[in-house]
């Protein structure tokens, strides 16, 4: 791996010039604390969310940087990272890739495993990987539309990214952690790169941005199953009865943010995406008494053993996304019912 | 690149020598010459799991193996020709053991080797095994890793794929020079292949030292005709019969030490001939070490000039023996085994 100063100097920031420059800030901002001088000083250079959401990053964060560095070389960093992701972007749109998982690979490879090296050289040891994912995704998302609030980040990754010991020695996983932390925003760089290439052709440039900008709004990439989460958050808080028509429209919403009218799926490329993020949304649903009682792992393994019929007969099938829908809709929607019905037995 | 141009396989041993891989051929290969392609991961493993499971070498592992191509005269006129042949291996101590991913890679290009091994060395085989880690903790017994091993060998074998074809980059180096333990004459005439080695002189105490720095003189005796012929049998399972392979580079390491074996060769109508330096990285005790340059230089001198052996064995290092310990018969191997291997 790169010596520290090698890394620097590849990603070069100029860090006497903006010391200098927070030093202005923090002379202007005498009753601040440091995170509030630092959060304006990342907003002022157009790093990072806005200012709110930057002070809760920060105070979390710094309780996880070693002892001899500040909140400011974490500030730094974000910087840096802004640096890396102009080059990986420059790289992204000129490289021809054959799939995404390959682009994924590369771009971790190339620009972020050294980074990742660079990066921990900052934090405490005993850092949790998903703790370390979140820090990928906040350092590295274009924060264009939407501000993210930490902890739902946190939360996310949380139940994605285990952190593994071996005889109370922390076993090094940091790939599966970049990959957990970068692969959503490289795979919506990648489809902004490649879209436009193969369907769009020689459109009028405004027309194509319009084009872009759709398909980015709705392109999807694992089930999101918002409704399934919301019906088990509320049936955990309140134990209220769900209706039945509540849960097949749940199950609905959860299939069709992946499975689209009109394209070919072949069961074995989603069906452990599907079981996968399945469980993560009625993990997330559930409040921490009833997590007790239900770990993301036993869920998953509920999910799995009532798909597994299912999964043995159709495994080779390719077939159009409403055709997967309406065969996959009866199971889960069972499936979900005596989930809630048994939630509190 | 076509695919069809290339040679492209990649392997997977875990901890308990299990093999998986993935090769790239071409759907008209015969069934015969697809099943011996399935037999050729055990056969490149072979002498890694030799190297790496006796502890009486002290876990040496085959890091990289070289092949020069030249084209068989009578099928000049054939264009699907390949230039370079190489294997990468790259070998990870885990806390359960040994795991090896290993590659063999064909191509009509110099490829970039250094870049290709840093991507199998730092990125595939790590994701490999911090994948099954996490897999494993994550799903427990529903955790297929038949399923995973092969989704994360294909997946391996796009980025190797990805990166063919990019010529062979210059890297600044610091140079490191070495110190030759040994020299290995091969010589096939009428294809009768005869091997021998000069050795370091037989002083125990001087054998017992360098015995610590290599795997074995058995072993490196062994090498470059087992790989020599395993790539020959390689490119003839891949119709690739318009090129014969030379042994160029054979790279080893243990935790501590590093072994190349460097090999210049010299054909003409009748017969092949072939020298190799066995080289460590100079240290403190054995000084005078040179550049690799240098060994190439002196074994080009004695096959384009005709020169005596026995003369560059001198002038490489006056401690190496003039007297060859032949290196064909069983026998004969054991014969080096006994005497000159100490560890």
């Amino acid at each position: 791996m790169m010596q520290e100063s090698e890394f620097k100097d590849l990603y070069q920031i100029e860090e006497d010039r903006l010391y200098s420059y927070y030093e202005r800030i923090k002379k202007q901002s005498k009753q601040k604390s440091e995170t509030e001088i630092v959060a304006r000083f990342l907003n002022n250079q157009s790093i990072g969310p806005p200012i709110s959401e930057m002070i809760d990053i920060l105070n979390y964060y710094e309780e996880k940087i070693i002892e001899n560095k500040t909140i400011l070389d974490f500030a730094f960093e974000m910087i840096r990272a802004n640096k890396i992701r102009l080059e990986y972007k420059k790289y992204i749109s000129t490289e021809q890739f054959t799939n995404l998982e390959l682009a994924i690979d590369d771009c971790i490879f190339l620009f972020f495993l050294e980074y990742d090296d660079f990066i921990r050289r900052l934090l405490k040891p005993e850092v949790k990987e998903f703790e370390v994912s979140a820090l990928y995704e906040i350092f590295l998302n274009p924060y264009e539309n939407k501000s993210p609030n930490l902890f739902d980040i946190l939360e996310k990754h949380k139940v994605k990214v285990p952190t593994i010991y071996e005889d109370h020695e922390k076993i090094n996983t940091n790939i599966i952690t970049l990959r957990s932390g970068l692969s959503n925003i490289i795979r919506k760089d990648y489809e902004k790169v490649k879209t436009p290439d193969k369907k769009l052709g020689k459109q009028p440039m405004e027309n194509y941005e319009l084009t872009v900008k759709k398909k980015e709004e709705t392109s999807v990439f694992s089930f999101q199953g918002f409704l399934i989460e919301r019906m088990l958050k509320s049936h955990c808080i309140s134990k209220n009865n769900i209706a039945s028509r509540e849960v097949e429209n749940a199950v609905s919403q959860f299939l069709s943010s992946y499975l689209k009218f009109g394209t070919i799926y072949e069961l074995k490329e989603f069906i452990d995406i599907l079981k996968r993020n399945l469980s993560e949304e009625i993990y997330s649903g559930l409040t921490e008494t009833v997590r007790e009682s239900y770990s993301l792992k036993y869920i998953q393994k509920l999910i799995s053993i009532v798909l597994e019929d299912f999964v043995s007969v159709n495994i080779n099938k390719k077939l159009d996304g409403s055709a997967w829908k309406d065969d996959l809709k009866p199971i889960l929607n069972k499936f979900l019912t005596d989930f809630i019905n048994n939630i509190f037995e | 690149m076509e695919a069809i141009n290339t040679i492209l396989g990649i392997f997977y041993s875990d901890k308990d020598n299990l093999v998986y891989e993935k090769i790239d051929y071409s759907k008209e290969l015969g069934n015969q010459k697809k099943q011996n392609i399935k037999m050729l991961p055990f056969k490149f493993l072979g002498p890694v799991f030799l190297t790496a499971a006796s502890e009486e070498s002290n876990n040496w592992r085959i890091e990289f193996i070289e092949a020069s191509l030249s084209l068989n005269q009578e099928k000049i006129m054939d264009r699907d020709v390949i230039q370079s042949f190489f294997n990468l291996n790259s070998s990870m101590s885990t806390n359960d053991g040994m795991t090896n991913l290993f590659t063999i890679i064909g191509s009509p290009y110099t490829e970039d080797v250094d870049s290709l091994f840093k991507k199998l060395d730092k990125y595939i085989h790590p994701s490999i095994n911090q994948g099954r880690i996490v897999k494993e903790s994550m799903l427990g017994n529903d955790f297929k890793f038949k399923d995973f091993i092969i989704h994360e060998l294909a997946r391996g074998m796009e980025m190797i794929n990805h990166s063919l074809g990019s010529s062979r980059k210059v890297y600044w180096k610091e140079q490191q020079k070495y110190y030759c333990i040994g020299v290995i004459e091969r010589i096939n005439i009428q294809k009768k292949q005869e091997t021998f080695l000069y050795p370091i002189k037989n002083k125990p105490a001087l054998l017992r030292d360098i015995s610590r720095l290599i795997p074995s003189y058995y072993v490196m005796s062994i090498l470059p005709n087992y790989y020599e012929n395993l790539i020959n049998e390689t490119l003839k399972l891949f119709d690739k019969t318009n090129v014969y392979p030379n042994i160029r580079q054979i790279k080893l390491r243990n935790e501590h030490m590093e072994v190349i074996y460097l090999e210049e060769f010299l054909k003409n109508d009748k017969s092949k001939r072939s020298y190799g330096v066995i080289l460590i990285p100079e240290i403190k005790k054995y000084k005078n070490g040179r550049n690799l340059s240098y060994y190439k230089k002196q074994l080009r001198m004695i096959l384009d000039a005709n020169k005596p052996v026995h003369e560059i064995i001198t002038s490489t290092n006056h401690n190496l023996d003039v007297e060859s310990w032949g290196a064909n018969t069983e026998e004969e191997l054991n014969a080096i085994k006994r005497t000159l291997d100490f560890n």
